[in-house]
Order: C-alpha cells, then structure tokens, then sequence
C-alpha cells in the first residue's frame, strides 16, 4: 500500500500558472519603450524620476508593510510598488527636484494604496493619485515641461550636469527656456483667439502632429499592444477610453475646426496612450465587468475630452481617471451579468 | 493553455481550454481488469446514507447477487436503499468501515474463489420493449443503478419526472486525464444507443440527444453510426464545446438546447433529463445481459505512473490493481514519483489517502500525479480584482464580489449574489492569478448559506407558531373582555366597585396561567 499525505489546499489541483507579479512583470517591460522614448526627446532628467520614484515606492512599500506587521518580501516581490512608482515617474516633467517624486510616491503608496488596505483594496489610482497632489501643490514645477531634443526646435535641451543640478537642489538655471506643450499651447493659443490651422502651423507640431509626443504616444500603443496579445489587459477599457476621447473630439471638430483640436491630436499628445494602457486599465481600480469596464473607459475618455475642452488644465487624463475610480462599484453594481438560472 | 474557449469551432464565452497534460489515446477496448483476490464494496449512497447488508460474514455469495439495500422507514414512509451487488462471487469475511474515497464507510468485503460465478437471478430482459416506463424504472432501481457521471444519483428516481421533452445522453467528459466516457463511445456506442432507448421509454421524452465534445471526432462517428442503424428519428448527436466544464449538466443544457435551468430547480423543471453515457450503457447491460450495477469504466493516467489506461472495472476492486496494470508507479529518478492520487481530474478530484481504496461507481479516474503535476504553483496573494474569474464562470457569478462577501460574512449578500448556483468547478481557481482558493471558500459559503436558510426555516415555523398562539390568547383575552364587560354593566347596576376588582384579578391570573 502505497499512502499519499493529504493536501494543504482542496480541488483545483491546477492552474493556469499565471501570476500577479508575473502580470506585473509583463507591464514593466511594456513600459521599457515609452520610457526609452521619453528619455531620448527629454532627456536624463527621464530616468532620474524612474530612479527616485521607483526607488521610494519600493521603499514606502516596505516600510507601511514593516508597520502594518505585513509579510514585506512577498508583497514587494509581487512589483506591484514599482509599477506604481515608474507610472508616477513618466507622468512627471524631467526638470523636477528630487523631492517632487519622493513626496508623489508617499502619497501614492501611503494614502492612495495602503490607508485603503493596500494592493487590491485601493480605490483610486494610487500612481495617479501621487500625480494630481503634485500637479495641484506644485504646478509650476509640474507644468514646466522642456522642448523635445528634436531638429528645428530652439535648443531648450539641458545638459546632464544642468539636469543632475536641477534634481539635487531645484534651482533652474537663469537661461533654460520655459516651453509649452502642444496641449498647453492648443490651451492657451485658442484662448488667445488663434485657431487651430494657426496653431498646427507652430513649431510643436508637425505634419504628423504634436512634435515629440507622437513618438511617446506610439511608444507607449506599442507596450500596450503587447499587454493585450499577453492578455495582460482586456481591450475593453482601452477601446472604450480611445472612443470616448476621439468621438467627441471627432463630433466637435466636424462642427468648427478651427477651434477643436483632431481625434488624432487628442490621442497623440501629452500622456493619452500611457493613460489608455497603463493607467486606465489598472485592475485594482478599474470595472471589472465586461460591459463596465467599456463604460468605465468611455467614462475616461469623455472626462479627459471635456477637461481638455473645458476644464483649466490642459490635460485632464489623470483627474478623468480619479473620477472614474469613484464610479467603479456603482458601475460593477449595474453592470453585473445575468447569473445562469436566474429570471 | 489560453483562457476562454476558442480552440474549437463551437466558441463559448465560459470555461477554461485547460489542457495541462494530453488525454491519453483511446485504445481499441478498455482493459478488462480481472477479478481481484478481494473486493470492497463501499455502501455509502449519494445522500450520505448507508445501504443495510443483507448478507452476514461467511455468507457465500454469486456475482449480481443483492448484498445490501433494504426497504426502510423514511419520514413515517417505507423507501427503498439504493440496492447494492456482489460484483463477483466468493465469500464475505468483512463488514465493516474501510477507507474510501468518501471517507471511512461501511464496506462489504468479499474475497473471491475465482469462479466469476453469476448469480442465477440475473437474466437478460429482451422483452425491455414491451414494459411500461414504471416497470423499466423499477427494473432499473433494483438493479441499484445510480448516475455514472460522478453525483451518483439514483437513475430511477431522476427518470420519474413529469413531463419530459428532452432526454440528454452526457458524453461530454471535460476535465482534463478523463477518458472513460470518450472510450465508452467508441467502445459501445450501439449499446449507449440502445440503453437510452430503454431511459427514453421509462421516462417518456419525446427526444433523445446524445452529446460529446467537438474534439471527441471517433467517439461522435460512432455514435452516429449506432443511431443511423437504430431506425429511430427521436435520435440526434450534438457536439459541446472543447472547454471545461461543457460537461457540467447545466451548462450543456444551456449549449444543446438554449434553456436555463432555474436556479434551485432541476433540468426536469424545463422538461429535460440528463444521463451520463456510463449510465445509458449500465441500462443496456442490465436489460441484456441480466447485470445490475457491478462494473464501469475508470481511466488511470498520471504522470506518476509508466502507462495511462481505460479498465473495465468490477466496482470494489483496489486502486491498487489498477495501478499495478499500469506497470506501477515511476521511481525517483527525474522527479516522476507520485506524491499525489486522486479520484476524478484535477479540477474537481478528491485526494485519495492511499492506493488501497476501492473503485465506487463515482470512481471515473484515478490520477497518480508527480511533485509538480497536481499543484498550485504559489501562496495567496490579496485580489487584484483583474476580473479573470469573471467570464470563465460558467454560471457567470462574480466570484471576486462573492470572496470579499464570503470574507465579510455577509449572508444575505452571498445569497444574492448567487453563491448557492456556483457550480464549484474551479474555473476561477485556475485563472486567478493571486492563487487564491476561491471555490474552497464558496463550498464553505455555500454550506452555511444552506444551514442559515435551514435556521431561518425553522426559525419560520416557530414564529408562525408563536402567532398562532398569540392569536388564540387574544382571542380569549377579548372574549374575557366581553364577559367582563357584560358583567361590569351589571355590576354599574349593583353599584360594587369590590367586585369589579375581584373580577380584574381573577382575568389577570387567568391570563398568566396561559404563559402570556
């Protein structure tokens, strides 16, 4: 007689062997090209804020976890900490000092995911909570933005040791060159009564539109490309953000051009792909419903537009997010499917 | 090994393509395991009672012979145990509780001589044809024939439906290992046919529709051969998706035919009876060939093991045995050794403690899985709340609501939120990818959801008691009233308040004598 011990756990004895810190993995790699992009165009100001914010989330992590009487090493292997610190650290201009992401990733790890009962248990965005603290309480570091390192631009670029000063004591240099981006420039030209065409006529953009950014968009499509053949993300929230964004955007500009910025502009500037992929698809704060998760991204989507449209900031990404975070049990309450045998 | 079922051309929204280890071949015929030195038979019955012996220790019995299953007083009316047979003949030198896959049950020991001799009781049935659906039926509860599918419900009993449109011939064998059914198929799908031709008389459906999985191509020929040569147009094959579980009775209900089982009712309530092909083929074997309830087919694979096989099994043979007609378990050397048996896949398997427990008639598969086979890769971690369990869930809940309702204790949402039709199949267990051991918790969910409804039952009929006798007290109070009232007006008259007071007195005590 051969005797079997009796096992821990009761049926499934199988598994799909998908893991969260193998989802989380998978979402780190995706990021590695927007990164890239955003480094070549901004320069290393880029990677010092992955390098600190990372670093920090990593660090708070462990030590709410130390003070929670938390298991730390299983928790910060699950990555989850860093995804949220590197999310952080691409939403941030690459002229910022030190402190900014440090105090953004104590408000994105501390409040936003632990004082709500940490990983799975947030209810908002916490890389984007971290984000709309620095973007409310210090929006001059936060709206400062260099040009992109690209021919026919004036040379705003900062050298390593320029940014490296910037970062440890925050003073800017006297001659760096304040410049807007293309969606601070649609913001404030149309409230100067320029039109769109005259606008687009600028040197932020291009035949192939907002300069640079293109390049951070397509970037950031390409690691969210990957995320959905991984299925590491459904399709269902970035289809539903991409056209809650560009079908108003659409609509309006088929009513007056001159004013309205095109479907393509919208998706192409500031942070949109990054958001559409990476942030609005966040599970722990996002509709986890089929129908829902359309509702939320088209939720994302139109709250990004009227902010853009309407709203004082000119990109309103994060604060759709926020919002829609709010909305997310109500949406997975009404959204809910028939169960089997029910009338 | 992707999510959701898309490898066929018959696409689903639920369930799991799951296919972590190849189904072994089918072989030509399932191998006939011979008659061990001895049988155990378990009496444990589907509903948690044990069948009474109706032999003694050194009693010698024949093979189909009635060893237990009485007539027994049930709620003040006589019921039938569900009757149980030698599966070979020899003599019984136990009767006692033995190990099993359910537990430790009371088990009927036989050793054998040998000589396979039948019981003289067991002669074919020809004239099947010619009987009305309650003598097949009682027929077919005699020979203690229970559904072979794994729920092991007695078959009569489920063929005594009402009005039935659809007879459903399950075939649809899902869970990864599993291959007895698909065998059976191939192996005996004339005498499938004509076993549920015999079910579809004792239950009058009106159709009868035989379903296996679209990969299942040798297996659904051969079926549709056998009711191509039955001349009898009541008979169709289906296909069910290659995802697990197609061959849960509800969900293959829903693909066949588009209805919906309601929830806390029975396929019978939308005029459907579903039968496993196992069963079909028991029926076909009792008619034809005299035998109630003693073998089936049992598929022993694992990679613990040096060969996997379909066996012919005598109900109360060892695992052992079979495993023996495997070539016996690998060694250690490269990490084959099994740490792990169990009965059915490894979805829905219950561990086995040792080799030594007998073959039931819920016993469809017998895995013997190495160290890395059979287990769940890592520790729980918290939900992430990334939705996966929700489209695998083939009763479509929303099993990330029903844990934190579980975690929360919190009853009445549980039951709201459907606990009670989880089917348990472990479909959100495999995709989760924090690991947490969510049909576990919806078992248990289940349970107490199940013991509180019990309680509130109960609880019902104590308080409409009690409103009943608050009634009656009333009533008698206002009688008393009355009466007094009557009274004190004569009383006015006599102008006597010392009366009255007596009165009031005498109606209190009255009134606390009858416990208010």
């Amino acid at each position: 007689m051969t005797e079997f011990r009796k096992p821990k756990t009761a049926a499934p004895y199988a598994h799909s062997k998908r893991t969260v810190s193998g989802m989380m993995r998978d979402v780190l790699l995706a990021l590695v090209p927007v990164t890239l992009a955003l480094t070549w165009l901004f320069g290393s100001g880029v990677l010092l804020n992955v390098i600190v914010a990372a670093g920090s989330c990593v660090a708070f992590e462990a030590l709410v976890l130390r003070l929670r009487g938390q298991d730390v090493e299983p928790r910060i292997k699950d990555c989850s900490a860093l995804v949220t610190g590197l999310l952080l650290a691409l939403c941030l201009p690459p002229t910022v000092p030190f402190w900014i992401p440090v105090i953004g990733s104590l408000f994105a790890i501390v409040l936003a995911k632990h004082v709500y009962g940490g990983l799975g248990y947030n209810l908002f965005n916490p890389a984007m909570v971290g984000f709309a603290v620095l973007l409310v309480s210090f929006p001059a570091w936060l709206g400062y933005w260099p040009p992109p390192a690209l021919n026919g631009l004036d040379d705003g670029g900062l050298s390593f040791t320029e940014t490296l000063r910037i970062f440890a004591t925050g003073e800017m240099p006297v001659d760096a060159v304040s410049r807007a981006t293309p969606l601070d420039a649609i913001k404030s030209g149309l409230g100067n009564m320029l039109t769109m065409p005259e606008l687009k006529a600028g040197e932020l953009f291009d035949g192939f539109g907002p300069r640079g950014w293109v390049w951070v968009n397509l970037a950031a499509l390409c690691g969210g490309i990957w995320l959905l053949v991984r299925k590491v993300i459904s399709w269902r929230i970035p289809l539903g953000v991409v056209a809650g964004l560009a079908l108003p955007a659409l609509f309006a500009m088929t009513g007056d051009s001159a004013v309205n910025p095109s479907p393509w502009l919208q998706l192409m500037s500031g942070g949109t792909m990054l958001g559409v992929f990476f942030i609005a698809t966040d599970p722990v704060s996002s509709a986890a419903t089929p129908k829902g998760q359309i509702i939320y991204g088209i939720g994302i989507g139109l709250l990004t537009w009227i902010i853009r449209t309407w709203g004082a900031y000119p990109d309103g990404f994060a604060f759709a997010v926020l919002l829609m975070n709010l909305c997310v049990p109500l949406i997975d309450r009404y959204t809910a499917v028939r169960i089997y045998g029910h009338r | 090994m992707s999510i959701s079922g898309n490898s066929a051309d018959i696409k689903v929204r639920w369930g799991i393509s799951a296919a972590p280890r190849k189904q072994l071949a089918a072989l030509a015929d399932a191998v006939v395991a011979p008659v061990p030195a001895a049988l155990h038979i378990s009496l444990l019955q589907n509903n948690g009672s044990t069948s009474t012996p109706v032999v003694q220790t050194g009693d010698a019995v024949l093979k189909g012979q009635h060893i237990a299953g009485l007539k027994v007083e049930v709620k003040d009316e006589l019921a039938d145990e569900i009757p149980v047979h030698a599966s070979s003949s020899g003599t019984v030198t136990a009767i006692d509780e033995q190990d099993t896959a359910a537990g430790r049950t009371l088990c009927i020991t036989i050793a054998t001589d040998g000589l396979d001799r039948l019981h003289p009781g067991c002669v074919p049935m020809p004239e099947a044809g010619t009987l009305s659906a309650e003598q097949i039926r009682s027929k077919i509860a005699a020979a203690g024939i229970v559904g072979l599918g794994g729920a092991l419900f007695p078959t009569a009993t489920k063929l005594h439906a009402g009005a039935v449109q659809t007879l459903l011939i399950n075939g649809a064998e899902c869970e990864p290992y599993i291959n007895c059914d698909n065998q059976l198929m191939q192996q005996h799908a004339t005498e499938i046919v004509n076993g549920a031709e015999i079910l579809q008389r004792a239950c009058g459906a009106e159709a009868v529709i035989f379903a296996c999985k679209a990969e299942m191509k040798d297996a659904h020929a051969a079926l549709f051969s056998a009711i191509s040569d039955a001349d009898n147009p009541s008979l169709s094959v289906r296909r069910a998706p290659d995802v697990y579980p197609a061959g849960g009775e509800r969900q293959l209900i829903e693909h066949i035919t588009g209805q919906e089982v309601p929830s806390g009712g029975l396929p019978a309530d939308v005029g459907i009876i579903c039968q496993n092909v196992g069963t079909a083929y028991a029926v076909h074997q009792l008619f034809h060939e005299g035998l109630p309830l003693i073998s089936r087919i049992v598929t022993v694979s694992g990679g613990g093991l040096r060969e996997s096989l379909n066996f012919e099994v005598r109900i109360g043979t060892p695992v052992t045995e079979l495993i023996a007609l495997c070539g016996g378990y690998l060694d250690d050397r490269g990490g084959h050794a099994p740490d792990r048996l169990l009965m059915g896949g490894p979805m829905m398997g219950v561990p086995l403690p040792h080799d030594q427990v007998p073959v039931t008639p819920a016993m469809n598969c017998v895995i013997a899985g190495h160290a890395t086979e059979l287990h769940h890769a890592t520790e729980e971690l918290p939900c992430i709340r990334c939705g996966d369990c929700l489209p695998v869930c083939p009763a479509r809940l929303n099993p990330m609501q029903l844990l934190d309702l579980k975690r929360r204790s919190d009853l009445p949402g549980l039951e709201q939120t459907g606990v009670s039709d989880c089917i348990e199949c472990g479909c959100c267990d495999y995709v989760c990818p924090s690991s947490i051991a969510l049909t576990a918790n919806f078992i248990q969910a289940k349970q107490i959801v199940r013991e509180q409804q019990l309680l509130s039952m109960r609880a019902g009929r104590s308080e409409q008691r009690y409103a009943a006798h608050a009634a009656r007290v009333a009533e008698r109070e206002r009688e008393q009233q009355e009466q007094l009232q009557s009274q004190t007006s004569d009383l006015d008259a006599s102008g006597s308040k010392q009366a009255l007071d007596d009165l009031l007195r005498r109606i209190g005590k009255n009134a606390k004598d009858d416990g208010v």
